[in-house]
């Protein structure tokens, strides 16, 4: 790299990063600040905080059920989201952000950390009493075509979790559910057809109106436009937006689509291979974005306008896997800016102005004016 | 340049004089009124699969197949009473020999039958259509009665192994972990085992023990089934493990269903065609195992009639299978009969079913 | 209530003698369409002429449809448009326009026997290799000064001297043999004379590079073979030289390595640049690319799209990107065919679509994407769902979702209306002014 010149970091020999003992010291000093961390109490005006989440996939193991391959899905995470607020996680496919999505609901029992919601730690709630909680944290998904059961009526599909959960008096079920329908933008007479006769805008409806059924006040939704036409889309993000008015939602939007994300969120999280590389507000993040990759990212987006054919940075290389990921910095690999020390040490998080952290060492105090440019 | 521009403002110009003119309010109603989905007629879901499996023409065969079968075994012996099932033709002349024995100076005289009057082996005829067997009972009444036997143990068989086959592999793959392990584990045992030698010892077993010959079949149709619910249960336990994955299961867990409305509500309605195509194959296999069973002396045994039985003559008499078809072929094309309409009938319920071919 | 929405039921779903109906109709429809497909034929009968000698693909009234059971899905419904060479044309469009069955017909990759085109001609200029009385393709001799034919000596199998001919070869050393230019009616041929344009002539790039490279080949076999196939005179050293030589072109660092891997250890960007080469290979005229980026990451998209831009200047022929995307169409194309419902509504330049869109859904389309500069109230939406493709009204198909109606939307379907030189829109607000 050209830079490499200037950055005195070059200089300090890097052989004994490799050595075990190092890195075990670094991480028990870690594991100490985790430590204190976990005795702090939950933000109270947080809906819902996510401490150092980890989440763990044991592919192999040893006869004794010793883990020999582990994928690190999600790695160290953690923010905060406010009641009625959007949070959107940007991020390649692989990154870990549908496994963080149904880690904080619990879907997967998450390998260390702390998720509060509503100022009550959740992390290790069985599942039993993780079922009252259920109507309180809904989740949408991708693929309107897999998420909706094929032999239940849109009626039945609707009308079951009110049902379970009692939320309204049996007599009362159905006027309820047809005037969900009728939110939602679905036409009373779909209440007796069945999943297969809809295309997927309406299935989608009809997804967001069972997760809303039970009134729940936070919302993961695990990109819910990506696999439907654009025209559709903007239906179904100006229906989020109005449900979130109206019943004063809060959503963690996940979405490979920076684009959709930048409409809908207040605040952005971008992820690389379970990684959060960058957290901030909106506008924060799309005028003055920090990260190289973040960098990338934006300027990959291609610009339907002809007219302004946009310089792009392109990034060599393939995404590495995540069961063997790289050393240090995960996007050393790929990173226009990488220098010596991103290849062994992993960068720590760095609030750069208020409320907006960045995890790259192009940041660490030696200011480094050329990358900020 | 100039000019097409001023063309172009134009026409926008002229674009919203036309929006004017529309009576906005009138007729948008009328579209909201009106949603163009109303217009289109679909398919309802169970005429889809009718639709399907009607489609295809070797369904429609196998299904005409396994109707005149039953109608048949069922019905055929009302209409057709004229022998039972272990009647023996007995119209023949009985005839005589004398044979003088002269033992202490006394005359005996010791009369013996060369001929019973038992009209065996008989040609059809229409005393017997289907002529006799060398028993002298009535071959086209025996296809009948060993027709239900036939079929009914096999109905019998193919229910307790898919009872088995689905609890066993409904646990396997809901649970997973240890208990699947453990589950599939014994189904690999068990799928090591022949069966059929395994049979013959555990026959000779009862033999030796006294018990009735009419017990046989099911007590060895019943082991059987407990030796073959392995299939089943992996085909169960792989459908399981596959729709866990499934997004609507994943979205019954966020509901916060219980663990009986997720398996029994949402779980087994979509394993159930599968089941059922499986259980309508395996029938034709139960109904093969059975003949085999009788075949070897086995299962049901004479006097009593089913389709293995009346073709295992052949099997102590070459002369028979040379001369006399009309003794061992019917029943042997009855089994053919009903093995192909099952598979036939399996087959077309498979692609009637199966989402994926859904158009 | 309850009553209510039962009966609407009863009108919703098709009735048993309907169905029967619908089934005796198409399988008669199906059965006569099939037997066309199977015929053989002469090349006379499938022969043709352009329109304009400067186009390769004239697409003219291309109706394709579904015969399925609940009736005729008119997936293609009389689509027109031409491919001019060495040009890039989008089509755009949302799921069930009718933009993947276009380009499958050209292919004549429709999946019979529900599939069927049914009418209208797909004319392709082809390049084709000319062949002598027996078939045989006629090589290009190496000649001195005064025009005689070079002569050389080879070993034939015996390993005797013989004295041959010298062809003339390129400079990858394949021979080189006569071509001639022909125009096809792809409508027109049998399904067995498709090999002359399939790989050859016209190739595909798939949007799932997972499933469209057979995992149990390595890379270089499956690329070998396309050239081995297609292009006459080539052994297996220079197929695998050529091969190489292509993987170096899509921009793969390492190709003597990724010739010997298998499908599984490359990665989606990988795979689709194994797949672009692989279309490469045999020097099509026309390459299909359908939905080659929609798979793939934001960051992997980006490489995808830098290397299309890069060879469009490299290959001698005419891209057909079809595409949802308007940021893949505006960053690619120099010509765009907006589609809608299996009709075209509205073509021209990508700078004509972009700037001055003109149909109604057009507008919609670019309205609704959320953009990066775009501002965060609330998005622009088009009402209503993509109509179900049965039974197709007679109107304006966009007309219920349409916030522009006129009383004449209620009429016929409306023609396509010329605003500018290269630009057409298929809409009744315009058509006014062309009758003054």
């Amino acid at each position: 790299m050209s830079k490499d010149d200037n950055v005195n970091v070059n200089e300090i020999d890097f052989s004994n990063f490799d050595d075990l003992e190092e890195q075990r010291k670094e991480e028990e000093i870690k594991n100490q600040a985790y430590e204190k961390e976990k005795t702090l109490p939950p933000d109270p005006n947080a809906l819902l905080e996510v401490r150092h989440l980890k989440k763990y996939f044991i592919l192999k193991k040893t006869i004794f059920g010793k883990p020999i391959t582990t994928l690190k899905a999600v790695d160290d995470v953690s923010f905060k989201v406010y009641p009625g607020e959007t949070l959107g996680i940007v991020g390649e496919s692989g990154c870990g952000k549908t496994t963080m999505g149904r880690t904080i609901l619990k879907l997967y029992s998450p390998t260390s950390g702390q998720i509060f919601f509503d100022g009550k730690d959740i992390t290790n709630l069985k599942p039993k009493d993780m079922r009252y909680l259920r109507t309180e944290m809904q989740i949408i998904f991708q693929d309107p075509h897999s998420s909706l059961p094929p032999r239940q009526t849109v009626g039945d599909i609707l009308s079951e979790p009110v049902k379970v959960h009692n939320v309204v008096k049996k007599e009362e079920i159905k006027d309820y559910v047809l005037n969900l329908m009728d939110q939602c933008g679905l036409r009373d007479y779909y209440y007796e057809r069945y999943p297969h006769e809809f295309s997927g805008g309406q299935r989608q409806r009809i997804c967001i109106a069972r997760a809303l059924s039970v009134n729940p006040k936070f919302v993961v939704c695990d990109e819910p436009v990506s696999a439907l036409d654009v025209s559709i889309q903007a239906q179904i993000i100006n229906l989020l937006k109005k449900l979130q008015k109206e019943r004063q939602l809060t959503y963690l939007f996940i979405s490979h689509d920076l684009s959709v994300v930048k409409h809908i969120s207040d605040k952005i999280c971008v992820m690389y291979l379970g990684n959060m590389v960058e957290f901030g507000n909106n506008e924060d993040i799309f005028s003055n974005p920090l990260h190289p990759y973040t960098k990338s990212l934006f300027s990959a987006v291609p610009n339907p306008n002809p007219n302004k054919k946009s310089k792009r940075i392109i990034l060599k290389g393939d995404i590495p896997s995540q069961v063997n990921p790289p050393k240090g910095c995960k996007f050393c690999t790929r990173c226009p800016n990488c220098m010596e020390i991103c290849k062994h040490i992993a960068p720590s998080y760095k609030e750069i102005e208020e409320g907006h952290i960045v995890a790259c060492h192009l940041f660490n105090n030696n200011d480094n004016e050329e990358a900020k440019e | 340049m100039d000019e097409e521009l001023k063309v172009l403002e134009d026409l926008k110009k002229a674009s919203k004089n036309n929006e004017l003119l529309v009576d906005d309010k009138a007729k948008k109603n009328e579209i909201e009124d009106k949603p163009l989905d109303k217009n289109i007629k679909l398919m309802s879901p169970g005429r889809m699969v009718l639709r399907r499996f009607f489609r295809s023409k070797l369904s429609i065969t196998g299904l005409i197949m396994l109707l005149t079968l039953f109608l048949f075994c069922w019905f055929g012996p009302l209409v057709y009473s004229r022998w039972g099932e272990t009647e023996s033709d007995r119209s023949g002349n009985i005839s005589y020999t004398e044979y003088e024995y002269v033992i202490d100076g006394k005359i005996y005289i010791e009369l013996i039958e060369t001929d019973n009057g038992i009209n065996s082996l008989a040609s059809p005829s229409l005393d017997h259509i289907l002529g006799t067997d060398e028993q002298g009972m009535d071959i086209f009444t025996r296809l009948m009665y060993g027709g239900r036997l036939s079929l009914m143990i096999s109905f019998l068989a193919v229910f307790l192994t898919s009872a088995l086959g689905i609890i066993m592999g409904g646990i396997a793959g809901y649970y997973g972990g240890t208990i699947d392990n453990v589950i599939m584990r014994i189904c690999d045992i068990l799928m090591c085992l022949p069966t059929l030698p395994l049979m013959l010892i555990i026959g000779t077993v009862l033999d030796a023990n006294g018990v009735p010959s009419s017990y046989y079949i099911y007590l060895l149709m019943g082991l059987l089934s407990l030796f073959s619910w392995t299939g089943m249960a992996r085909l169960v336990r792989g459908q399981i493990l596959f729709l866990r994955e499934q997004e609507y299961m994943v979205a019954a867990e966020a509901m916060g269903f219980s663990t009986s409305r997720k398996i029994f509500k949402h779980l087994i309605p979509n394993v159930l065609p599968q089941i059922l195509v499986s259980m309508t194959l395996s029938l034709g296999s139960m109904i093969l195992y059975e003949s085999t069973l009788s075949y070897l002396n086995l299962g049901v045994r004479v006097p009593y009639a089913s389709w293995g039985t009346m073709v295992q003559i052949i099997s102590s008499r070459p002369d028979i299978l040379q001369n006399n078809f009309n003794v061992w072929g019917p029943s042997g094309i009855c089994i053919i009969i009903a093995v192909l309409g099952f598979n036939f009938v399996g087959d077309g319920l498979r692609d009637a079913l199966d989402p994926k071919q859904r158009r | 209530m309850e009553k209510d929405s039962i009966n609407k039921n009863e009108k919703h779903y098709l009735t048993g003698r309907e169905v029967r109906e619908i089934a005796k109709q198409n399988s008669k429809k199906m059965r006569e369409l099939e037997k066309r497909k199977m015929r053989k034929c002469k090349e006379e009968e499938f022969l043709s002429t352009m329109k304009d000698p400067s186009n390769i693909l004239e697409i003219e009234n291309l109706h394709t449809y579904f015969f399925t059971d609940q009736g005729v899905v008119k997936a293609v419904n009389g689509v027109s448009f031409s491919i001019p060479l060495n040009s890039t044309i989008g089509v755009v469009g949302e799921s069930g326009c009718g933009k993947s069955i276009t380009a499958m017909s050209v292919m004549r990759l429709i999946q019979g026997p529900s599939g069927q085109i049914v009418d209208g001609s797909i004319r392709f200029r082809a390049n084709d290799f000319k062949k002598d009385s027996q078939g045989k393709y006629i090589p290009i001799y190496e000649k001195d000064e005064n025009g005689n034919i070079i002569k050389e000596t080879i070993k034939d199998k015996k390993n005797n001297d013989v004295i041959v001919d010298k062809i003339k070869r390129d400079s990858k050393g394949f021979p080189l043999y006569e071509r001639e230019e022909k125009v096809y009616d792809i409508v027109n041929m049998p399904i067995k004379e498709m090999y002359r344009v399939r790989g050859r002539q016209i190739a595909m790039v798939f949007q799932e590079p997972m499933t469209s490279l057979n995992p149990v080949f390595t890379v270089g076999n499956q690329l070998d073979e396309v050239s081995l196939l297609h292009i006459p005179g080539a052994t297996k050293e220079l197929a695998k030289k050529r091969t190489i030589q292509m993987l170096e072109m899509v921009g793969i660092a390492s190709p003597e390595r990724i010739y010997d891997s298998f499908p599984h250890e490359l990665s989606g960007g990988m795979r689709q640049r194994v797949m672009i080469a692989m279309a490469l290979a045999a020097e099509p005229r026309l390459i299909i690319a359908d939905e080659p980026t929609t798979a793939l990451d934001v960051t992997i998209q980006a490489q995808i799209l830098d290397l299309f831009n890069e060879l469009k200047s490299r290959i001698n022929g005419s891209i057909l990107l079809i595409t949802h995307d308007l940021g893949v169409i505006a960053e690619m194309a120099d010509y765009v065919i907006v589609m809608y419902a299996g009709r075209v509504i509205e073509q021209g330049t990508a700078l004509e679509i972009y700037n001055n869109p003109c149909h109604p859904y057009t507008i919609g389309l670019q309205k609704s994407k959320p953009t990066m500069d775009s501002s965060k109230d609330d998005l622009y939406n088009i009402k209503g769902n993509v109509p179900n493709p049965i039974n197709m009204p007679n109107y304006c198909y966009f007309k219920e979702r349409c916030d522009k109606c006129i009383n004449r939307c209620s009429g016929d379907y409306p023609n396509m209306v010329k605003i500018s030189e290269t630009h057409y829109v298929a809409c009744h607000l315009y058509e006014e002014k062309e009758n003054e």
